[in-house]
């Protein structure tokens, strides 16, 4: 059996996270290909059924990027953001899928190599986790 | 001629049947417009008798309760297969319901009689006697059969249920149709919504709310928001929160889900920013079971696909 | 062994069924209730909001919610240790004698009435509550308009009249506006009325049919059992509040007790043919299913809370319960089938409560909510429409629920209603022909108790859904008779 490759949805602010990715790729920074992102215009779009949606699609994870705190385009899409992480994360739990499939990340345009960080922490914590699919990710 | 009538529960708590009665003296129109080919509680109607109808041949069905056993999910494929239309009447057939609130946790036979306890016939020589069994979840009733309108509410409120009864006895009953508005229940709840900033999430039990004011400004888990209006917002009324019994709307979807992010929307403490967030966490905390909050009457419908991932990993681990 | 099947008989906090089997001599071997559902809420409330208890606990029965409701409650004041302030005690208790006279009616009328009130000849097709209907057109308008106006009332305080949401740990949602009890005030001296008219039809159309009389006084139908009821301080019977007492088949005093060290006296058997409890007296142990003054099975409901009790607690009330006495000449009364009497009179006394309360100027008073300490265990316990509920919590530092265990009215006269029924069947055996008459009966037996969700199934066109199935020895059906 190959080895488990966990499946992410990345929701990227453009402003942001997207360019941030951006820029690990410019950069040739190696990191895991394991997302499928998703730009948005604020982290503050990003709806917890969406999240869900990604979840019951076929998502092993899913990764939320927005700006640093005080430079959210919007001023404050990113708080609301992640107080609804905050709320989603226990609703999860509650149903039995651990929180750290859901994750939050604040990464600024220049920050390219922090992007390629955050998504090989999330890649091997999913790995530990393994599949939520149950099928051991042999898709 | 008289429209073909009939009514049939699965796991329900009977409220669904009784809430007809709630037309009061208005009940006796609607007796004389249908002739009841099928109602367990009011014509003997076994099961052999509804098999030998044939196909199609009920106008209109209504099944209320949420289906808990194997003998359920059975009866309203046939019912399904005797009836031009079939509706789910309820919270129960609708969504799931209270009950299908056992579908978060496991183990019920254990919890109720205590380990040991596993069904069994009175006599071995009548195995035919042993309890039937439970369908591994609870269901609503669009999981197993097309519905092709639905009655909402626990139970369903006086106004919708006539007006449910003035569509099908005029022939004017149409696929898809949800006896309810689409609009949201705080369009007709007669409370001031401003929406206000919230410091606290309140249990029902810790305030006294204000009269006139929103529930949700006050800091109660309100669903009105996210669920259909047109019980005239009961619950509101009388001073309690609304926990969504008529089901979300075409807009919020995921009842549980849209409230989640209403809620934070609107929780603050004091000036956003990073300082703030430790003390937002902890209003946020207030947010107590937020299963049975937010998916009270939905979680068959909507929690139930997350749980059903997480509980098939629980089980190939075990 | 032969195997006689009445199934769907109706619901029984879900789906009854009752399984009669004989030995090769034709002889009852056994006959029992079997409930084949199971909803598990004992399993689900844990985690939950304990304030939620009183809505969530509700949806076990749409036909008495008003009970589950109150006594859930009641579970939490104790458990919060709170004193419930006078106008939301009014508010309560107003609302649960509405509920009472509004359930109490609905059997009368729509269940028990088409026995009742119609002629034995009466057709199957007839004997419902359309027939009552046309037989006493006027009476079943009033009835229909009057329940309309109680269940008025149920919405007025609790918010909705099924599944209502007022009640809290330590009080209620809110104070009742002052319209609101000009209006209830009005409506309760019709109820009053209706219980008056609803006397005198019995006494003049029912009591004097011999049939009738020989029903209340048939053998098999004659079920010595212990009963249990709440009463108050003058020992009548009080449906929200008071102390449990039990009194023997032989009608001594065995218990007056407060619910939660009431409860410590029950002990509860299962079988595992079905998913329903059986509930016993822990002083005398579980003694199988049979009756008598040494077996631990005890009844509980209309009948029940008028054994246990010595008076009722209103005039009109008192009158009717005295010539209920004069009339079996000794108590405990032991017939089954007085349970309907017993339920008249008890609407009364529901009624002439609903209208002294709704006279009590403390009703819209605006202290609606007790003090709350911590969380912790609690008993409540209210007299449902068919006897005596208890709910029993305890709930984490958080106020969620850690466990809970409830035991329901139908549970209670669950080994009730198999003795009950058996009596019947054993009848029906020995007199060898399965005729309607016969079949009517065991229905009836089965009905007198009101079982829980009865009335959720049966108060519209048509008896309830009896058929009884006979099999001989090697399973093949011999007779179907459709009641
Ligand atoms: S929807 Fe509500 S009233 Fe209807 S059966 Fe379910 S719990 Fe009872
Ligand atoms: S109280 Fe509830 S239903 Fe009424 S306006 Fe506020 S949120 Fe909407
Ligand atoms: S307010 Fe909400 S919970 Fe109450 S009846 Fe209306 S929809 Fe149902
Ligand atoms: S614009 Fe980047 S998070 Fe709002």
């Amino acid at each position: 059996m190959s080895e488990f490759e966990p499946k992410v949805v990345a929701f990227l602010c453009r402003w942001c996270a997207s360019a941030g990715a951006d820029l690990a790729g410019t950069s040739r920074l190696p990191y895991p290909p394991n997302a499928i992102p998703i730009r948005v215009n604020c982290s503050g779009r990003v709806e917890p059924q969406w999240v869900v949606e990604a979840l019951k699609a076929g998502a092993d994870g899913v990764l939320i990027g927005g700006c640093h705190p005080g430079d959210c385009h919007y001023v404050a899409g990113n708080y609301k953001t992640r107080r609804r992480v905050y709320l989603l994360r226990k609703v999860l739990a509650e149903l039995g899928i651990e929180s750290e499939r859901v994750r939050l990340e604040w990464i600024s345009a220049t920050e390219g190599a922090r992007f390629a960080q955050v998504m090989a922490e999330f890649v091997a914590a999913l790995k530990r986790l393994g599949p939520l699919h149950g099928n051991g990710g042999a898709r | 001629m008289r429209a073909k009538l009939a009514v049939y529960w699965t796991g329900s708590c009977g409220g669904c049947d009784v809430s007809f009665l709630e037309l009061g003296p208005g009940l006796l129109d609607v007796l004389s417009q249908v002739e009841i080919v099928f109602w367990p509680a009011l014509v003997d109607a076994k099961r052999q008798d509804l098999e030998r109808l044939p196909p199609r041949s009920i106008d209109i069905t209504l099944v209320n309760g949420v289906l808990r056993t194997e003998e359920n999910a059975e009866m309203v494929a046939l019912l399904r297969e005797k009836s031009r239309f079939l509706g789910a009447y309820g919270a129960c057939a609708h969504l799931g319901g209270v009950p299908a609130l056992a579908n978060q946790g496991n183990g019920i036979l254990e919890a109720v009689f205590g380990p040991g306890f596993r069904p069994a016939p009175p006599f071995p020589e009548a195995p035919e006697d042993t309890p039937p069994d439970l369908l591994p979840e609870a269901l609503p009733l669009d999981e197993v059969v097309p519905v092709d309108f639905v009655v909402p509410g626990c139970p369903p409120p006086a106004g919708l249920i006539a007006r449910f009864f003035e569509a099908a006895l005029s022939g004017g009953l149409q696929p898809g149709q949800v006896f309810a508005e689409e609009k949201a229940l705080c369009e007709e709840c007669p409370r001031v919504r401003e929406e206000r900033r919230i410091s606290r999430v309140l249990r029902p039990h810790e305030v006294l709310p204000d009269p006139e004011k929103c529930l949700l400004d006050q800091g109660m888990v309100c669903l009105g928001p996210v669920t259909r209006g047109g019980c005239e917002a009961s619950c509101p009324k009388a001073g309690m929160p609304c926990t969504g019994c008529l089901g979300p709307t075409p807009k919020a979807g995921d009842p549980a889900l849209a409230l989640l992010s209403a809620l934070a929307s609107l929780v603050r403490a004091g000036e956003e920013g990073e300082a703030a967030f430790p003390e937002e966490n902890r209003i946020l905390d207030g947010l107590v079971d937020p299963i049975g909050t937010l998916y009270k009457y939905a979680f068959a419908k909507y929690g139930r696909p997350l749980r059903r991932l997480a509980r098939r990993r629980e089980e190939v681990r075990a | 062994m032969r195997r006689i099947t009445i199934d769907p008989i109706t619901r029984l906090e879900g789906h009854g069924k009752i399984l009669i089997y004989l030995d090769e001599e034709g002889k009852l071997r056994d006959a029992i209730l079997q409930v084949p559902e199971l909803r598990g809420f004992e399993a689900f409330v844990r985690g939950r909001r304990a304030e939620e208890m009183p809505q969530i606990t509700e949806r076990i029965c749409g036909v008495c919610p008003e009970a589950h409701h109150l006594a859930s409650a009641k579970a939490l004041d104790a458990a919060f240790g709170a004193e419930v302030p006078q106008p939301a005690r009014l508010q309560r208790e107003l609302f649960y004698n509405a509920y009472i006279f509004s359930d109490h009616l609905l059997h009368l009328v729509f269940l028990g009435g088409p026995d009742l009130l119609l002629p034995e000849d009466v057709g199957k097709a007839e004997r419902n509550v359309l027939g009552v209907l046309q037989r006493f057109p006027e009476l079943g308008r009033q009835v229909l308009e009057v329940r309309a106006q109680a269940q008025r009332i149920l919405a007025l305080i609790g918010g909705k009249a099924i599944h209502p949401v007022f009640a809290l740990p330590g009080g209620v949602a809110r104070p009742l506006p002052k319209e609101a009890q000009t209006e209830i005030a009005a409506i309760a001296a019709r109820l009053v009325e209706l219980g008056k008219t609803m006397i005198g039809v019995f006494h003049e159309e029912i009591l004097p049919r011999p049939e009738y009389q020989s029903l209340l006084l048939a053998e098999e139908a004659w079920l010595p059992t212990h009963y249990m009821g709440l009463v108050d301080g003058s020992l009548a019977p009080n449906f929200y509040d008071g102390q449990v007492r039990v009194v023997s088949a032989q009608g001594e005093e065995l218990f007056r007790l407060p619910g939660d060290q009431a409860l410590g006296r029950i002990g509860e058997h299962w079988e595992p043919w079905t998913y329903v409890k059986f509930p016993y007296l822990r002083d005398f142990g579980w003694q199988g299913l049979r009756a008598g003054p040494d077996s631990g099975i005890y009844r509980v409901g209309p009948l029940a809370r008028l054994n246990a009790a010595e008076r009722m607690a209103t005039p009109l009330a008192q009158e009717e319960y005295e010539r209920f006495l004069d009339f079996f000449g000794e108590k405990p009364v032991h017939a089954t089938f007085a349970y309907h009497w017993a339920r008249l009179i008890e609407m009364v006394q529901a009624a002439e409560t609903v209208a002294l309360l709704a006279k009590d100027p403390a009703l819209t008073g605006t202290e609606v909510r007790g003090k709350l300490g911590k969380p912790g265990e609690g008993v409540g316990v209210v007299e449902a429409a068919r006897g005596t509920l208890f709910h029993h919590y305890v709930l984490s530092p958080e106020g969620l629920v850690e466990r809970a265990n409830l035991i329901v009215a139908t549970t209670h006269n669950a080994p009730g209603i198999g003795l009950s029924v058996k009596e019947m069947a054993r009848a029906l055996v020995e007199k060898g022909k399965l005729d309607e008459a016969l079949l009517n009966r065991v229905e009836m037996a089965f009905r007198a108790y009101d079982p829980c969700l009865a009335c959720a199934t049966h108060f519209l066109p048509g008896g309830v859904p009896v058929a009884v199935e006979v099999y001989d020895a090697h399973g093949n059906l011999l007779r179907r008779l459709e009641g």
